[in-house]
């Protein structure tokens, strides 16, 4: 056996082929129970396959509602995008309406239509009488901290 | 052996694989380098053309507001409507084809009123974008979009399309036109204010970029870039809307019962600062469709034998008399001969000249206005009798190289600056080519040519205590959000004479207005000054052999600290007299009348006026008859009682108002009392004073005089206002305008 090991140690002839396999004594495997083993193999198997479909499915739904919600997020976009075209375009519109009735309102109070208007309803310009004028102190005034006016004049 | 072969084949096949892979990436990055880098930008337009969906906004001009802030003119959104003729000459059915080309061009000629074959010739054009109408309104737009909506069944709307575009409007019509000018179909400033601030009223055009499908259809959410149209600058002008409405008012007025020949002009200037109160030429046109010709001169064109052309015509009326034509300002000159005399030493208020109606300079006879001569007369006195012969002494006393001086530094060789285009130059004697006979012409005003704004320059500087400002009509840029990004400041260029020459300028103006040829540029109430001149147009005259005039008159007021200058000129005047005294003072008077008061100016009625102006209504309603008739005779007037009640109810006219002395008021006694029937306005004009209060008395109407009554010539009406026919109640007061209308008086 020693010699043979030690054949078996030469680097030039692998003879250990061609030994004979020494063979494991039933002493030394461990046997489980057979229904053990069975049942808790099953088991891994199947809480295996369990977490993987579990898995599988969360993912997948997770993916949809992912997808869905991007969906959903564009649409709600595409809404919102498409009431503020038509908001604008509605702003825009009402602008345009707004300067042409600005426009029509001066056409309508230019100084030739009111002349044209009050003449033909008899009305006449004011009397050189009937116009009084008053002076107004126009200088400009300033109130200090006690209430009284200051002006130019009295600093 | 075979391993060996093996490896050698191994070895060859991934060298030759090699060497492709070398090639490959060569090749692609020779192409890619040749795409990225050299025609890089090439490729990249053309990707953005392929992908992208680019469309242009335009911007809206800036809005011109007037010195109150009142809206000139602005812009507003409008549609420019189309057709694809190609989308429609593409479809294989032929009676499909001819259907949808008939739909079409019945549903756009009936909806934007164009003939139906021109509508058809649009459909059959061989292109894919033909433009049948731009710059329509909302409502065109809306029609139009109706339209395709009820043609659905044909898909009309694939071949008919509206683009959004801005339209410029002018609310109030022709006011201020020639100012303002007008824009073309791209917005762009064609004449005017729009023209020369074209740069500051035009914004920066925007864009709206949008990805585009493999189809072109437009994918605006998945990429869209919007850069917003900015609009343009705003200008404020200083032009007053309301000076410009009574300035072109009464120059329309004067125009058409003058008969001009070639139209008027009337500038209103600030003359301390320079700024364009009021600038106006008649006839001019409407902004809003500046190709359109006023029906004077629409008649003309269709005239038989007419030698006119449209656009002859068209750039007439388009062009503003006050800046872009010359003329010979005739006596108004004198102002400018004065102050060179004046300023230089060489005459004084009462340095004496004698007119004996001619004089002679190097051979030339010159002829007074006066037969038989002013005689000996002051420096003022020949201002107010506009005496020739004496400004040509004075001419001759300044000499040509003073009166060159000075004429330049009255800003009249160069052009004023003003901002608008088209401003002309002026055509004088240097004072190299200039004699004894070109010196005595242009001591009164001939024989040179010049602008109006630069004559109203000139004598702005020569009232304003010799300052010679530059005139403007733009006083402030505003931003988008009416922001001032630029304000003008008054330029004074020189002072030309002194205060004390200036001082005297006025007193001989004023004289003019109270003694002179321009009694009828008098305003009651107001201290004014004036000076008119009628001018020959030489040139023309010397071409058609036909005696053609100029009647201008310039006005300043108040005459002793002046605010005002008013240059009125009627071009070819053909209603009977051709005198600036009677043609143009009058529209000075009228102009000032109203102006001066809404300025602010207070009018001081001197007794006199008061006595033959007006006199004060009193109110007399609830007194009994007695009481009534004492106050209303006590106040100069005259009663007619109406009813048999005990009281007055009503009066006319009411009490506040003014009526002449003598004038009638009626006074109603009764509820319901027969009302005194309507009557007749009669025709006042050529009336005098006496004969016109004759014919409102027996009409039973009231007058109220204006204008010159004061002077002793030959005052006649020449407007009133209730047209002659009108049916009005009696007791009703006609205002009745008069002027001096004998060439003694209004000669110049």
């Amino acid at each position: 056996m020693n010699n043979a090991k030690y054949y078996n140690d030469s680097l030039a002839h692998d003879f250990e082929m061609f030994m004979p396999k020494e063979k494991k004594t039933s002493a030394e495997i461990v046997k489980l129970p057979e229904n053990k083993r069975k049942k808790t193999a099953a088991k891994g198997r199947l809480r295996r396959s369990l977490s993987r479909r579990i898995s599988i499915v969360l993912i997948i739904a997770f993916m949809l509602s992912a997808i869905c919600a991007q969906i959903a997020l564009r649409v709600e976009i595409s809404e919102v995008n498409s009431d503020t075209v038509k908001a604008k375009q509605t702003l825009a519109e009402l602008s345009g309406e707004q300067t042409r009735l600005n426009v029509e309102f001066e056409r309508l109070i230019s100084y030739n239509n009111l002349e044209a208007s009050a003449k033909a309803l008899g009305m006449k310009k004011m009397d050189k009488n009937q116009i009084v004028y008053i002076r107004v102190n126009d200088s400009n005034k300033a109130i200090d901290s006690n209430g009284n006016i200051l002006t130019a004049n009295n600093e | 052996m075979a391993t060996k072969a093996n490896k050698k084949m191994l070895k060859s096949i991934l060298l030759i694989m090699l060497a492709f892979v070398i090639l490959f990436v060569s090749v692609t990055g020779y192409r890619l380098t040749t795409i990225m880098l050299i025609n890089g930008e090439k490729y990249q337009s053309l990707a953005s053309e392929q992908q992208l969906y680019d469309t242009l906004i335009t911007a809206p001009r800036g809005n011109i507001l007037d010195s109150k802030m009142n809206i000139l003119a602005t812009s507003d959104t409008a549609y420019t409507i189309y057709i694809i003729p190609n989308s429609i000459n593409n479809l294989q059915d032929e009676n499909k084809k001819t259907l949808i080309k008939t739909t079409i061009a019945k549903g756009i000629s009936e909806i934007l009123e164009i003939d139906f074959e021109t509508a058809l010739g649009y459909t059959e054009k061989k292109t894919s974008y033909v433009t049948v109408k731009k710059r329509v309104d909302k409502s065109v737009a809306d029609k139009i979009r109706q339209f395709t909506a009820d043609n659905k069944d044909l898909g009309i709307a694939r071949y008919i399309g509206i683009d959004e575009t801005t339209k410029r409007y002018y609310p109030n019509d022709s006011l201020a036109s020639v100012v303002l000018g007008f824009v073309g179909d791209d917005n762009q400033g064609l004449a005017g204010i729009e023209s020369y601030y074209d740069a500051q009223l035009t914004g920066v055009t925007g864009r709206v970029v949008a990805a585009k499908n493999a189809l072109g259809a437009d994918m605006p959410f998945s990429y869209q870039v919007v850069e917003e149209a900015k609009q343009g600058n705003s200008l404020v002008l200083t032009i007053d809307s309301y000076l410009q409405h009574i300035a072109e008012k009464y120059l329309e007025q004067a125009v058409e019962a003058n008969r001009a020949g070639d139209r008027g002009a009337c500038v209103i200037m600030d003359v301390n600062t320079g700024a364009i109160r009021a600038m106006a030429t008649k006839g001019d046109f409407n902004p809003n469709s500046p190709f359109t010709l006023s029906e004077a001169d629409q008649a003309l064109l269709d005239a038989e034998g007419s030698t006119y052309t449209k656009n002859e015509l068209l750039n007439k009326q388009w062009r503003n008399k006050t800046v872009s034509d010359t003329y010979e300002p005739g006596s108004v000159f004198k102002i400018v001969t004065g102050a060179m005399a004046l300023e230089e030493d060489l005459a004084t208020l009462d340095s004496s000249y004698n007119c004996a109606w001619s004089i002679v300079i190097a051979g030339q006879v010159y002829h007074c206005h006066k037969k038989g001569g002013h005689g000996t007369q002051t420096l003022k006195e020949a201002m107010v009798h506009s005496c020739n012969p004496a400004f040509i002494t004075i001419g001759q006393l300044v000499g040509t190289s003073k009166f060159s001086k000075y004429f330049e530094a009255f800003g009249l060789t160069k052009k004023t600056g003003i901002d608008l285009p088209g401003e002309s130059i002026s055509v004088y004697h240097s004072e190299k080519n200039m004699g004894p006979t070109e010196l005595a012409s242009s001591s009164f005003g001939q024989t040179f040519n010049i602008t109006p704004i630069q004559l109203i320059t000139a004598v702005s500087a020569a009232v304003n205590g010799g300052n010679l400002v530059k005139p403007y009509v733009v006083s402030q840029v505003l931003d988008y959000n009416n922001n001032v990004i630029k304000s003008t400041q008054t330029i004074v260029k020189r002072q030309v004479i002194s205060e004390e020459t200036s001082k005297k300028i006025r007193t001989m103006m004023q004289a003019v207005i109270e003694d002179g040829g321009a009694k009828n540029a008098y305003v009651a109430g107001f201290k004014t000054g004036a000076k008119t001149g009628t001018s020959e147009k030489v040139a023309q005259n010397n071409a058609s052999g036909e005696v053609k005039y100029i009647a201008s008159t310039v006005g300043i007021a108040p005459v002793d600290d002046p605010e005002l200058a008013v240059l009125v000129m009627i071009d070819e005047p053909n209603g009977g007299s051709y005198y600036g005294g009677a043609v143009a003072a009058p529209v000075v008077s009228e102009i000032l009348t109203e102006a001066l008061p809404y300025l602010g100016y207070e009018p001081q009625y001197t007794d006199k006026e008061l006595a033959q102006y007006a006199l004060n209504i009193p109110s007399v309603i609830n007194d009994d008859i007695a009481t009534a008739k004492n106050k209303i005779v006590a106040a100069g007037l005259k009663t007619r009682v109406i009813g048999n009640g005990e009281k007055v109810l009503r009066q006319l006219p009411l009490g506040g108002q003014s009526l002449a002395k003598g004038g009638t008021v009626i006074l109603y006694t009764e509820e319901g009392a027969t009302e005194e029937p309507n009557v007749t306005v009669p025709n006042f004009i050529g009336a005098t004073v006496s004969e016109a209060n004759n014919i409102a008395s027996a009409a039973g109407l009231n007058i109220e005089f204006t204008g010159n009554i004061s002077s002793n010539g030959y005052i006649t009406a020449y407007k009133q206002s209730i047209d002659p026919e009108t049916q009005v109640p009696t007791g009703t007061i006609v205002t009745v305008y008069f002027r001096d209308t004998s060439a003694a008086n209004v000669a110049d």
